[in-house]
């Protein structure tokens, strides 16, 4: 956050601690086997998962690729997802098999 | 996915020579420089030049991420207080009550029993921690003694046993108050609000006794009883035939109250808020605020329970998808058992919600039909999160649920001065919102 603006009440302040980062999320807030770390939700943030691209990420570069669908098996799997915020129930389509 | 941002709902405050953003989906507010609030103008798409300087701060705010942030909503029917309907006998004939619209009932007075098992039902509700509260509520609460001696004792008994902190409240005319009476509700440390509108001329002109007298002087002698403490709040009810809140105001802090409240009656017909009276309503609210700000400045507190309210909501950055607590957190008991949305809804059945001794029925349908979604008045209004839709109550007066209150437009009109009042304390004297509005004290029932 520049220091131009300056958060006042405590929703703000919240805004603030929680967001202040240029990158979505970065590498080292991701416990130590997951990564990028989309589940630093567990801090409260209440919209833990902003960014399609984070989740396209948590494939190509997580070590623990099996929970997110694989995108040469299936590239589509967030096509369904262009908005997570009003969208992510749609990230359930892949077949459990 | 559009790259388009959208920008987020929000609205400028200015204060203290400063200028602020309120981000109306998360109630967050910042303060920003004046090239940013310049530069977004009116709201909108941002420009392209504005987002690449300053998208970050943007973001960060954000504005540019239209979610909402929601305060949790409960689980209806977990209950924190319950509110006790002793009796629907009153020594008053106010011009503006609705409880004189409800149907009389055979069984005026409570019976002791149903009391206890009122009190029961709540504790048998209470989320794992926190506060039991227990409100005596009427007609006239203090024509009942027995059954409010009753449910204290058993509300002390179960909260000794369970480790509860408990949080009494009544509201009265304070005209059957009592030396007796005054040390139970001293010993319970209860929080007494006392209905009283001002000078006597206001006050009997819509608060007569039953015999048709005016009922200001029983009262005043009532507050004399009580003494200046400050778990006392006054409570003026305004309406179209005395609109002003200043006097009012005024006259309630003379008597020596520490704490003062107004609010409008809920109220069809000839008492009504028409144009002329909002607009001096208005006019006295802004007023108010502007003594509140002069004597915050001073080190002074003004103790106008309806801004001190907003502040705190303000300050918390609260965001609402309900105005109160109501079927949520509260519920309302009547003479018979019968259990109601709240206070207000006693004896309409469209808000019945159950008895105690059957439970709730169909609670959490009739909740989530109150929500703010369910309000398509409010779609657009920019201060529906703070505000939470309007009360049901005044809702259904208007006859009108989905429709916008008469009064919204003064209610907007009073948060961006609250807005405004907050920003302003914030700026030049953050150790009043740390003494003042930090410390939250439980709302009594009106």
């Amino acid at each position: 956050m520049s220091n131009k603006i300056k958060p006042i009440n405590r929703k703000a302040r919240m805004l603030a601690t929680r967001r202040d980062r240029e990158t979505a999320y970065a590498f080292s807030e991701c416990s130590s086997v997951f990564a990028p770390g989309w589940e630093t939700g567990q801090f409260g943030d209440p919209d833990p998962c902003p960014w399609k691209h984070d989740l396209e990420l948590c494939w190509a570069t997580c070590y623990w690729t099996g929970q997110v669908p694989d995108m040469f098996m299936h590239p589509e799997w967030l096509g369904g997802c262009d908005d997570i915020n009003s969208d992510w129930r749609n990230l359930c389509t892949i077949p459990d098999i | 996915m559009s790259d388009a941002p959208r920008l987020a709902e929000y609205r400028t405050v200015e204060a203290a020579g400063k200028v602020f953003l309120f981000i109306v989906p998360s109630s967050a507010l910042f303060q920003v420089d004046r090239e940013l609030a310049d530069a977004l103008g009116a709201g909108g798409d941002p420009g392209s030049e504005i987002l690449r300087t300053r998208g970050s701060d943007l973001r960060e705010m954000g504005l540019l991420d239209p979610a909402r942030l929601a305060d949790p909503i409960p689980r209806p029917g977990q209950l924190t207080t319950v509110v006790l309907n002793l009796t629907h006998r009153c020594e008053l004939r106010c011009a503006y009550c609705y409880g004189q619209a409800r149907p009389r009932r055979a069984r005026q007075y409570w019976r002791v029993a149903p009391a206890g098992a009122a009190v029961e039902f709540l504790f048998d509700r209470l989320p794992p921690d926190g506060p039991a509260g227990i409100t005596f509520f009427g007609g006239e609460p203090l024509l009942n003694m027995p059954a409010l001696s009753a449910a204290a004792e058993r509300a002390i008994e179960l909260a000794t046993s369970s480790g509860r902190e408990l949080r009494f409240a009544i509201t009265t005319s304070a005209l059957s108050l009592t030396p007796e009476a005054v040390s139970l509700l001293t010993a319970l440390r209860a929080r007494v609000t006392v209905s009283i509108d001002g000078p006597p001329q206001l006050h009997d002109g819509c608060r007569p006794a039953r015999d048709g007298q005016g009922s200001y002087q029983r009262s005043a002698a009532g507050l004399r009883l009580l003494g200046a403490r400050n778990d006392v709040t006054g409570r003026a009810t305004l309406t179209r035939l005395a609109p002003d809140p200043v006097a009012v105001v005024d006259h309630l802090l003379g008597l020596g109250l520490r704490r003062v409240g107004v609010s409008t009656a809920d109220v069809a017909g000839e008492l009504a808020m028409d144009e002329r009276a909002l607009r001096l309503l208005d006019e006295g609210m802004e007023a108010l605020a502007d003594r509140y700000l002069e004597q915050a400045a001073g080190g002074g507190h003004l103790p106008l329970s309806n801004l001190d309210g907003l502040l705190r909501t303000i300050h918390r950055g609260t965001n609402r998808t309900y105005p109160c607590g109501a079927g949520l957190r509260l519920a309302a008991c009547d003479t018979d058992g019968s259990l109601y949305l709240c206070h207000r809804m006693l004896g309409l059945e469209a808000y019945r919600t159950g008895h105690i001794h059957t439970g709730f029925e169909g609670l959490e349908e009739r909740v989530s039909g109150l929500s703010l979604e369910q309000r398509p008045g409010c779609t657009g209004c920019w201060a529906r999160y703070l505000c939470g839709g309007g009360c049901h109550h005044a809702h259904h007066v208007a006859g009108s649920p989905t429709a916008e209150l008469t009064v919204c437009p003064s209610i907007r009109r009073w948060m961006q001065r609250a807005l405004e009042v907050y920003a302003a304390l914030m700026a030049d004297h953050p150790e009043f919102i740390q003494r003042f509005i930090d410390p939250a004290p439980p709302s009594p029932v009106e």
